[in-house]
């Protein structure tokens, strides 16, 4: 493959490299076709969420004469108890939950794989330290100490909750990680990498993690949901004191506000609990395209 | 590079303790001279992988040393130390473990050159690995470039193995089976490259093998040494084990191997064992650890003391085993405990 | 086009199985693999034949389909295996029901596995595997059982040279590698079958474990009037159990005669190449040599000869033509256009070699 033309010079810089690469893996996934769909679907939730505000505003005008009200084409999810607009308060109240969901997951995924690997790797008591610490968080039952962290801490911005979030969702993964790194740390090829010595920093993170990379990327879509409901649930018990309208807010006014008791407003119920199921059904549906991307073996050509 | 002799003294690796201990490798002693070949042959379980492995610094020695130029590797400086882990490099028996799935060929042999700053700039690094590519035969270094393992063969996946092991410049490879797993018709392909390394670049081998007809062909200018249940059991130049072995158990393996040859391997004299049970490291018999299958076996002269590695010293071919020291007139290497016993079992049963 | 010429045998003795022209392909995402393409021989009562290859050789599949245990994948595309019963019928097993299959198995031929397959069931005793082995094979007249079970399954464990009281109620893992393996030959006579197919029968094994193991098979061999048919990659084993050898190189037989005729005298490149490839522990230091390239892809096969591209003889026609296989003595075919030359080169230098050896024994 000898770089002969001007065209393959284009192809070899680093924005042709990234293109390049995108649009192989973006092959790669569409080799399964539910695990695509997953991901078209996660995609256009998250565009609605964060693109959509954009270009609809947020309805805030209260109609009294119009509350619950169902599917009509200026409200095509109806309305809610004050008259107002159910899809955008969709398109709007996904935003936070989504930030959150993520990034917890990737606070606790962080956490989870540096002292998963690191551990297994480095043996001894750092260890047995670090799995200490993972069995300490794992045993406590994590929705009632978030409940209770969450009324005592003062959760004031997105980040606070997510890590809070963050820093108790990542035993289990923790676990996984340290696991996997045990038994791929005994691969002949981590061995030579060993005796050329390569050093630990380089033998843990770019021989041993990334071949865990696929067994990583789908414990984090399952971070995803499991951080986005623990967000949901925080906000249905009135813990987490968020401004804005969104879908877990939306959860929490339909049972306060006795949306609950009423025929009508079963689209104000329904909307962001759709939207939340469909967005983790995406992501699960998603994994399955994620092993196609991450081993090698089943790519073909390069 | 200077070449310094690597040497193995008294080292034994053990796991667990007490009653439960196993030892894997026991009171191992050898010298591997720069630019040699030394053969460690033996069944699964003899503890020649694990003797590899310590040779190259991969494992520690649960007793005993590693000399490196002299001097005990475990106490080196730390500048000392690296010298010596670059030193000693392994190639490996499974070409589908041994290289890293998710990296290409210029990524595997690019990682140690750039670690040891070894080239200097981009155009140094293709240099040499396509230098590299072309020692081990894999040409035109080109097509190999950008390959992923899952895209060679068994065959070129184990020279791509020793194309990395070359990137540190080695006095030593520790080569453990690095031909069972590839087919046979292009063993010797594979074996002829690390030859052309001895010669050209003054690489030594320890080459790890059960085969002891390739043993035989690889190292026909060097030494053989031949391993039971974690003992060396006899030590020697390849050609005198092979055409005139001592050890009884070195004799088991030459008769029992079947050869490619009709007309040879059906008329040749087997080697009758006492008993088919091979013991467990757990459960060791009494001196020799060979004696309850040995056909040569003397009560009272095999069954007390363990046999020296030098219980028969020919000159330099070693071999641990009282009844061939006195078959040979080496009596006074027996050790008095065990002339002790012989002669009253002889009295016992006479 | 069949490949009759120089497949027949000796006359007198019976046959017990004529494969035809097989041809055998597996579906997968990259296309068709044609693992099997156009394999013919005879099996007499007694003969041992030996498949020797290397991987894309096609071996293990052609023994598998003797016993109809292909994977799901594979399919025989064409060709005939038919097998002479006991009771004196013949058998197509390319058209058989699973019912007669059934019935077919382990009582007319049966297949032992490689030790290091796992093949035994970690959680059941060897007795239990005897019991299950009977029970699957049973004939409408009733299953071999209880008492008449158990003596015959000392009796196969005896002909092993294995422990029969200490065998028969241990689990697997409490046995070493050769006693597994040696364990799965008895499964294998244990309905007393004509014919005993055995894959890779001492790979993975320890030396003086495989000695074990070919002495047990040596004696099966003069004791029993079963045939054999085993696959390696180990040209020694043929050397020490075959009466006949055939040397496979993707897909197809590509050399077929005695065991001293395909030894001491080949015709065919590759058997020349194998046998310059593996070293002798007696004699002195030989000047091997590998064959050049790499095994073929059963996919993307090249034209012609599929060794052409590795073969010092290849001329034009070699790459056109794929050669059939051609009598170059008699009993013993060649599947090479310039047969007589490999074979006046190898008498010139290579014959000697083989001899001295011999002599030195």
């Amino acid at each position: 493959m000898a770089a002969a033309t001007g065209e393959s010079r284009y192809r070899d810089s680093a924005i042709g490299r990234f293109l390049a690469r995108f649009a192989s893996t973006l092959k790669l996934m569409a080799r399964n076709r539910v695990g695509f769909a997953g991901f078209l679907l996660v995609v256009t939730i998250v565009l609605f969420s964060f693109v959509g505000p954009i270009f609809v505003p947020l309805d805030e005008t209260v109609r009294v004469s119009q509350i619950y009200e169902t599917p009509s084409l200026s409200h095509p999810l109806g309305t809610d108890s004050e008259g107002k607009d159910v899809l955008s308060q969709i398109i709007h109240g996904g935003r936070p939950i989504l930030t959150i969901g993520y990034l917890a997951a990737t606070i606790s995924t962080i956490i989870a794989v540096m002292l998963g690997s690191l551990g297994a790797f480095l043996g001894g008591r750092i260890d047995t330290g670090f799995t200490w610490l993972a069995d300490m968080v794992l045993t406590i039952p994590q929705l009632p100490l978030l409940a209770v962290l969450a009324g005592i801490l003062s959760l004031n911005s997105k980040l606070a909750v997510a890590g809070l979030i963050g820093a108790l969702f990542w035993p289990t993964l923790m676990r996984a990680t340290r696991a996997q790194v045990l038994s791929l740390k005994e691969r002949d090829y981590v061995e030579s990498a060993r005796a050329l010595d390569l050093g630990t920093p380089h033998i843990v993170f770019r021989e041993i993690a990334p071949n865990m990379a696929g067994y990583i990327a789908i414990n984090f879509t399952l971070a995803v949901t499991a951080s986005m409901y623990a967000v949901v649930g925080l906000t249905l018990l009135g813990l987490v004191p968020l401004s804005q309208d969104n879908w877990g807010v939306m959860i929490n006014l339909a049972w306060t506000r006795g949306a609950i008791f009423s025929k009508d407003s079963i689209f104000y119920i329904m909307s962001p609990i759709a939207a939340i199921a469909l967005h983790q059904f995406g992501l699960v549906a998603m994994n399955r395209s994620l092993s196609e991307v991450f081993d090698p073996r089943l790519r073909r050509g390069s | 590079m200077s070449r310094t002799p690597i040497e193995l003294e008294h080292v034994s690796r053990f796991y667990g303790s007490g009653s439960q201990q196993v030892r894997a490798v026991d009171d191992v002693s050898f010298t591997i001279e720069p630019g040699e070949t030394l053969c460690l042959v033996g069944e699964s379980g003899c503890g020649k992988s694990t003797t590899g492995r310590m040779m190259a610094g991969l494992l520690e020695p649960s007793d005993g040393r590693v000399l490196y130029a002299g001097s005990d590797v475990s106490k080196l400086p730390e500048e000392e130390k690296k010298r010596f882990r670059r030193a000693v490099q392994i190639i490996h028996q499974d070409p589908y473990a041994s290289l890293n799935p998710i990296r290409n060929v210029t990524q595997i042999l690019s990682a140690p050159l750039r670690r040891h700053k070894l080239v200097k700039s981009r155009s140094e690094l293709r240099n040499k690995v396509h230098e590299l590519l072309e020692t081990v035969g894999l040409t035109p270094p080109e097509d190999f470039l950008r390959k992923h393992p899952h895209e060679l063969s068994g065959g070129q996946r184990q020279r791509v193995s020793v194309a990395r092991a070359l990137t540190v410049d080695p006095e030593v490879i520790v080569a453990d089976e690095p031909v069972s797993m590839v087919d046979v018709s292009l063993r010797i392909g594979l074996l002829n490259i690390l030859l052309k390394l001895q010669q050209d670049l003054g690489v030594a081998f320890l080459f790890i093998t059960h085969d002891l007809a390739v043993a035989k062909h690889f190292s026909w200018e060097g030494r053989i040494g031949v391993m039971y249940l974690g003992r060396m059991v006899e030590l020697g130049s390849t050609q005198r084990v092979v055409r005139e072995p001592v050890h009884p158990y070195t004799r088991a393996l030459i008769s029992a191997l079947p050869e490619a040859d009709p007309g040879l391997t059906r008329n040749k004299e087997r080697l009758r064992l006492r008993s088919p049970d091979i013991p467990s490291l757990l459960n060791l018999p009494a001196g020799c650890p060979f004696h309850p299958r040995c056909p040569m076996y003397e009560e009272g002269l095999c069954d007390t003391d363990r046999p020296a590695e030098d219980a028969v010293d020919l000159d330099g071919h070693l071999a641990a085993c009282y009844v061939a020291a006195r078959e040979l007139g080496q009596e006074d290497r027996i050790p008095e405990s065990s002339r002790i016993a012989a002669s009253e079992a002889r009295r016992r049963t006479a | 086009m069949s490949e009759l010429a120089g497949v027949t045998q000796g006359a007198g003795r019976n046959e017990v199985l004529r494969v035809r022209d097989l041809e055998i392909g597996y579906s997968t995402d990259r296309g068709r693999v044609r693992a099997v393409r156009g394999v013919s021989f005879d099996l007499e009562e007694d003969d041992s034949l030996a498949f020797i290859g290397e991987s894309g050789s096609g071996k293990t599949t052609l023994g598998l389909s003797l016993v109809r245990l292909l994977p799901q994948s594979a399919s025989i595309a064409k060709g005939e295996i038919v097998f002479n019963t006991s009771s004196g019928g013949e058998l197509d097993l390319t058209d058989v029901d699973d019912e007669t299959l059934r019935r077919f198995r382990w009582r007319e031929c049966a297949i032992v596995f490689q030790s290091a397959q796992n093949a035994l069931n970690p959680v059941m005793r060897i007795r239990g595997h005897f019991a299950d082995t009977a029970r699957d094979h049973a004939e409408s007249e009733g299953v071999l059982k209880g008492r008449a079970l158990t003596e015959r399954a000392t009796e196969c464990l005896r002909l092993v040279q294995l422990d029969p009281e200490r065998v028969l109620k241990a689990y697997p893992h409490e046995l070493s590698g050769g006693m597994r393996q040696r364990v799965m030959i008895a499964l294998g006579l244990l309905l007393n079958p004509r014919v005993l197919i055995l894959d890779e029968p001492t790979t993975a094994l320890d030396v003086l474990t495989q000695r074990a193991i070919i002495e047990v098979l040596t004696e099966l061999r003069e004791g029993h009037r079963f045939a054999m048919i085993f696959v390696s990659h180990d040209l020694s084993l043929a050397a020490e159990l075959a009466d006949r050898v055939a040397t496979t190189y993707a897909g197809r037989i590509v050399e077929l005669g005695d065991v001293e005729q395909v030894f001491y005298h080949p015709r065919h490149p590759y058997t020349v190449g194998l046998l310059d490839a593996v070293p002798t522990l007696a004699g002195e230091h030989q000047e091997l040599s590998s064959i050049p390239g790499s095994p073929p892809d059963l996919i993307d096969l090249p034209t012609g000869c599929k060794f052409h591209p590795r073969c010092p003889y290849a001329t034009d026609k070699c790459r056109e033509k794929d050669p059939p296989l051609i009598e170059v003595a008699p009993g013993q075919t060649a599947a090479c256009w310039h047969w007589e030359k490999v074979g006046s080169d190898w008498e010139a230098r290579g014959g000697e070699r083989h001899e001295q050896d011999a002599n030195r024994a």
